[in-house]
């Protein structure tokens, strides 16, 4: 199952699968949890402060119960400060 | 020790500069700039008085911290009653204005009165006086600065003023230092401008002393060793805060079109990407470069670039070099709020704001309520002169932009501010704006914590008066936000706003790291429940001077769009905001009463009463 994933301000090591820009497709088994993607990413615990599947926030309590199918995007975000 | 221990007095009326002792019980109290300052604004005026009224006074404001090597320690405060919103005003400011008064001798800078003749004042170390600023006034930020320099022969003086909008009483007009950081909201530079103080020019060769070196300097280093290497200074410095419009569009919670819209489509044109790379004709790359205030380690601004051969520039010269640039606040305002996504005239408008001294989040907000009255009908190009205000509009963007910092055509009705504008047209509602100051880049709706920051912030609509954004960008559910806005309100008044160092520092040092540059600082003990306490002493002190400035419980609102009209998009889809749910348990939080009374309780035991 392909995962379409972005992430966002991440300055962290380069992701496999993860272009320069932030966006890659990520493939993963049938019954991929997000926080087995996040996983898979090498992004967890990264001080990730929101994650998005299909543009719906899901919070991190709730990651390891999310499980995806095919179709679900997933946007990875880093901390930011706005003022 | 931490302070000068004096504070200047100026009475612009009399055209007196007198020195007088720091009172040291209120700084123990207050502990410094924000709150120190709001103490000595109740004790100095009515709070009832009009803003631009020569009663009102206006407070030049450093903290303990401020030009010591605690990382950022180089912010000011800019204290008084503000000419937007009637309440108090508190702007804060980075650069290194604020660590020069304090280097020169001066905790703080109290100003009178009005002056019979446009003045500026001259800080050079322990000696003050009020010069002659007829051959300033008039002119804009960017030209004062380098003149003021120019006629007193040092290139090292810095330099805080106003420009053409603080004149014209624009009502969000910010003083402006160091050509593009700004004390920005709450119309502070509209109350300087009603002084006839065009200036505060300011050389100190001095120093800063503390109370315990060693102790001083081994908590600055527990400070520096976690801030230095942390992913947020990183972001910060790499991305700037711009980089927040791409998480807040993805949310659905980026302000566009007036609040029409959370999400806008030409983020792409104005995001870091779009910022990063050449675009137009001559292949011209917006940010040039970051930069850091006094004492900074993390360098959050942004120097940018326009065209040369973009229509906002074409013939003026002056914005066609390298100044300050998109952060997210400013690119919210003047872009999606406005609709616009030509980073070019977006960053006009920013360059405009800056030379003139105009707050570009109220001015956004101004512009984008004009344009609502534009598209509805209500005005027309009757009324602005010619201009297209339709949402969207750069060219509309720039020409109503340069007009406001005039004072000049339909300008001078936009510069009152959304609030006053659409009263004045029988449109009310078309003003997103909480105490009459407009709202920062993050949609109530979407945000419920911020709904309350908004509602409840004394100073009007503000996105840094509480920090709800973990736990809003997790959730929407209500459950602990009044909580997180009460407690974040006290810590970022006290330990940020007060001590004169930078709320950016935030996600890499701790309280307790701050409470020890505090205590090594300051003669007297500071732990993090001290902190804390002196952040609820200065909020409920705000609250009173707004009570007394005849503010109510119909104050602490929003407009009537953000419970009536569902988000169309975005992670929360069909959302209100639920301010209803959340305010009465908020003032229970805080031991104030149904009408958002402080009990006498409260106030006994704050030392308030």
């Amino acid at each position: 199952m392909k995962i379409p994933v972005k992430l966002v301000a991440y300055l962290g090591d380069p992701v496999s699968g993860i272009d320069d820009q932030g966006n890659g497709v990520i493939d993963v088994p049938e019954g991929t949890t997000l926080a087995g993607l996040l996983a898979r990413l090498d992004v967890a615990g990264a001080e990730l402060s929101l994650t998005l599947v299909n543009d719906a926030a899901v919070r991190e309590g709730d990651q390891a119960g999310r499980v995806l199918v095919d179709g679900d995007r997933v946007v990875v975000f880093s901390p930011i400060k706005g003022g | 020790m931490g302070w000068t221990g004096k504070i200047l007095r100026v009475d612009l009326t009399a055209g007196t500069c007198v020195s007088e002792p720091l009172n040291r019980e209120w700084a123990e109290q207050y502990m410094g700039q924000r709150g120190l300052a709001t103490k000595y604004l109740m004790e100095s005026m009515d709070p009832s008085v009009d803003a631009l009224d020569p009663g009102n006074v206006l407070i030049f404001a450093t903290g303990p911290l401020t030009g010591t090597m605690a990382p950022t320690a180089g912010r000011y405060a800019v204290v008084t009653k503000g000419a937007l919103t009637g309440a108090i005003a508190c702007s804060n400011s980075g650069g290194k204005v604020g660590a020069e008064i304090k280097i020169a001798g001066w905790d703080m800078v109290i100003i009178h009165g009005r002056a019979p003749k446009p003045v500026y004042l001259w800080i050079a170390d322990d000696k003050a006086e009020l010069r002659d600023a007829g051959h300033l006034w008039g002119r804009s930020v960017w030209d004062v600065e380098p003149t003021i320099k120019s006629e007193l022969g040092d290139p090292a003086i810095k330099v805080a003023s106003i420009g053409r909008a603080g004149e014209q009483l624009v009502r969000y007009a910010c003083v402006v230092n160091e050509l593009h950081r700004a004390a920005g909201r709450s119309g502070v530079g509209a109350v300087m401008g009603s002084k006839n103080l065009k200036a505060v020019a300011a050389r100190g060769t001095g120093g800063v002393t503390v109370h315990d070196p060693k102790a001083f300097m081994a908590a600055v280093a527990n400070a520096k060793s976690t801030l230095q290497p942390h992913p947020s200074r990183q972001r910060l410095m790499k991305l700037g805060t711009h980089a927040m419009m791409d998480v807040t569009n993805a949310h659905g919670s980026l302000p566009t079109r007036n609040d029409r819209d959370v999400q806008f489509e030409g983020t792409d044109k104005l995001n870091v990407a779009a910022s990063q790379k050449p675009h137009g004709p001559n292949g011209v790359t917006n940010l040039i470069t970051n930069k850091a205030c006094f004492a900074c380690t993390i360098a959050c601004g942004r120097i940018a670039q326009i065209d040369p051969e973009h229509f906002s520039v074409v013939n003026k010269p002056q914005y066609q070099g390298a100044s300050g640039g998109l952060e997210y606040e400013n690119v919210f305002a003047l872009g999606a709020m406005v609709g616009v996504d030509d980073i070019d005239a977006v960053t006009f408008a920013n360059f405009v704001c800056n030379e003139d001294g105009m707050d570009t989040i109220s001015h956004g907000g101004s512009v984008a309520a004009a344009m609502e009255l534009y598209e509805e009908g209500v005005i027309t190009k009757k009324d602005t002169g010619g201009i297209d205000l339709s949402f969207g509009s750069a060219e509309g963007l720039v020409a109503i932009t340069e007009l406001v910092a005039k004072g000049e055509g339909f300008g001078a009705e936009v510069g009152m501010g959304a609030k006053r504008l659409t009263e004045k047209y029988g449109r009310p509602e078309f003003a997103m704006v909480s105490k009459g100051q407009e709202f920062a880049g993050y949609d109530p709706r979407a945000m419920q914590g911020m709904a309350l920051a908004y509602a409840t912030s004394n100073r009007g609509a503000c996105h840094l008066r509480a920090s709800p954004f973990a736990s809003d960008f997790q959730t929407a559910e209500l459950e602990g936000k009044a909580e997180i806005v009460r407690a974040s309100q006290d810590e970022r008044a006290a330990m940020f706003d007060s001590a004169g160092i930078c709320a950016f520092i935030a996600a890499a040092v701790n309280i307790d790291q701050i409470a020890g540059m505090l205590d090594g600082a300051l003669e007297s003990d500071w732990d993090a429940d001290r902190i804390r306490l002196t952040g609820e002493r200065i909020w409920n002190l705000e609250k009173l001077f707004n009570l007394k400035a005849g503010l109510t419980r119909k104050d602490d609102s929003l407009p009537p769009r953000m419970f009536n009209e569902p988000l169309k998009s975005g992670t929360a889809k069909g959302h209100v905001a639920r301010l209803d749910e959340m305010l009465p348990e908020y003032y229970e939080l805080r031991g104030w009463d149904e009408e958002g009374v402080p009990r006498g309780q409260t106030l006994t035991r704050l030392g308030l009463q």
